[in-house]
């Protein structure tokens, strides 16, 4: 998992709402699915589709180590009222400044408190974190549902 | 932190380790999450491998249990059994105080060893019930997902499942690597080409080179007193080249000689390298007795 990769995905989503773009693509990889599976679980995002560099895939396509470096996942983009849907979106944890929580952190932020350097979280606002145990991205308040600790990766708004 | 005694708590000494008080063997078999746990453990030496050997020593390939020596078993053997059966009317003064001290020492061990399998015994229990209660705060926080998230994102978890790309299969693997040696040799070929076409041409251009002392003689004869009008044109002509600013003429014979060189497979009117190479494998003698034959057969 790299910090810098989801970095780069956060940017340039924001950098797309901002010009009122409908449909992007990201780099494929195992954290980008997973970050956009959580924003769409959210309701922050329209859709999520393979594809390659030239648009989504009209057939399944296997991913191959030749294929990979065309391979992209893409995603639509919401809007509301000419407003994009996800105002800001910017990483939590940097990689030089890893923000881990305990469980009863989880707990703490979930339930609209600060926690350390963290601004408690506003109506409409998400915070996605990977957990310790099973390396998945989910949201903030399923975590604190399931009683796991992690590291925080990205708020959304 | 300090450096002394700071680092024990300001503490001037530290104190000994406490010595168990069953030392060698256990003093009850293992219980099953023990046995569980252990299992998962592989220790030993693997099979294959040679047991070592040492003079007084006998290695097991897997580690040897330990035998269970019970506390009633101990008191048995090393208090009951160890009384001394001495006529106390026959000793003296001393002696006796001896023997009650010995005997104040048996009762003192006795008791450590049942206050020992007293605190084993409570440590067990309270090991357990951490345990369960572990295990009922674990199961009351099973997750259910909704039937929603269930419904409608089967697709997308299931890349998340296996792995997100096919590795290649074995012939594939081949197959790339086939075609990376391939385009290595054709790289390599092509600058081996170059380089006999560059030597080709070296060789060709040696035979105007002047190497002796006499061809030298000959060739400043040639110049100066035989061919003098060529030199003297010669003269003229790199002179009105250096005045004028225009070199569009300058190159047209060369470049003219460039592209017969690469219709016909020459350098500089000179044989080729393929007309070489032809020569020298007798395909190129081959070719003309051929072409004889069909004339001659018209």
């Amino acid at each position: 998992m790299s910090l810098v990769h989801l970095a780069n995905f956060c940017a340039h989503l924001k950098n797309c709402t901002n010009v009122n773009i409908a449909t992007t693509s990201v780099p494929f990889s195992r954290l980008h699915l997973q970050a956009a599976l959580g924003l769409y679980k959210e309701g922050f995002i329209s859709l999520i589709q393979k594809g390659s560099t030239t648009g989504p895939d009209l057939k399944p396509v296997e991913v191959t180590p030749d294929n990979i470096s065309t391979r992209r996942l893409w995603l639509g983009l919401k809007y509301r009222s000419n407003q994009p849907v996800i105002r800001d979106i910017s990483l939590v944890s940097k990689p030089g400044r890893k923000v881990n929580l305990t469980t009863q952190e989880v707990k703490a932020l979930a339930s609209g408190l600060p926690v350390r350097f963290l601004k408690p979280l506003q109506p409409a606002e998400s915070l996605f974190i990977r957990t310790t145990r099973d390396k998945e991205v989910i949201e903030i308040q399923e975590a604190a549902k399931k009683g796991v600790s992690g590291l925080a990766l990205y708020r959304v708004k | 932190m300090g450096k002394g005694v700071l680092k024990y708590g300001g503490k001037s000494g530290i104190l000994p380790k406490v010595r168990p008080v069953f030392k060698r063997f256990p003093i009850a078999p293992k219980n099953p999450d023990q046995i569980a746990k252990e299992s998962k453990v592989s220790q030993g030496y693997a099979e294959g491998v040679p047991l070592p050997i040492k003079k007084g020593f006998t290695f097991h390939r897997e580690p040897v249990e330990k035998k269970v020596v019970t506390v009633e078993e101990r008191i048995k053997r090393n208090i009951e059994d160890r009384r001394p059966n001495v006529d106390e009317s026959s000793l003296s003064q001393e002696q006796l105080w001896q023997l009650k001290r010995d005997e104040i020492r048996r009762d003192y061990l006795k008791q450590a060893y049942l206050t020992e399998a007293e605190r084993l015994k409570k440590l067990e229990e309270y090991k357990a019930k951490a345990a369960e209660r572990e295990q009922a705060f674990a199961d009351s926080h099973v997750y259910e997902e909704s039937a929603a998230s269930k419904l409608t994102l089967p697709t997308i978890d299931s890349y998340l499942q296996g792995p997100i790309m096919r590795q290649r299969t074995e012939e594939e693997q081949l197959l790339v690597e086939e075609q990376r040696t391939l385009n290595r040799k054709t790289t390599e070929l092509q600058i081996k080409e170059e380089k006999a076409n560059k030597l080709l041409d070296l060789y060709h251009a040696a035979s105007n080179f002047i190497t002796t002392e006499e061809e030298l003689e000959a060739a400043i004869n040639e110049a100066f007193e035989v061919n003098f009008s060529k030199f003297d044109g010669s003269q003229s002509i790199v002179e009105s080249r250096l005045v004028s600013s225009g070199t569009g003429y300058a190159n047209i014979d060369f470049n003219e000689r460039i592209i017969a060189d690469e219709v016909l497979g020459e350098i500089s009117g000179k044989p080729g390298l393929q007309v070489i190479k032809d020569t020298l494998s007798g395909e190129g003698e081959k070719l003309k007795r051929e072409a004889q034959v069909a004339v001659n057969q018209e």
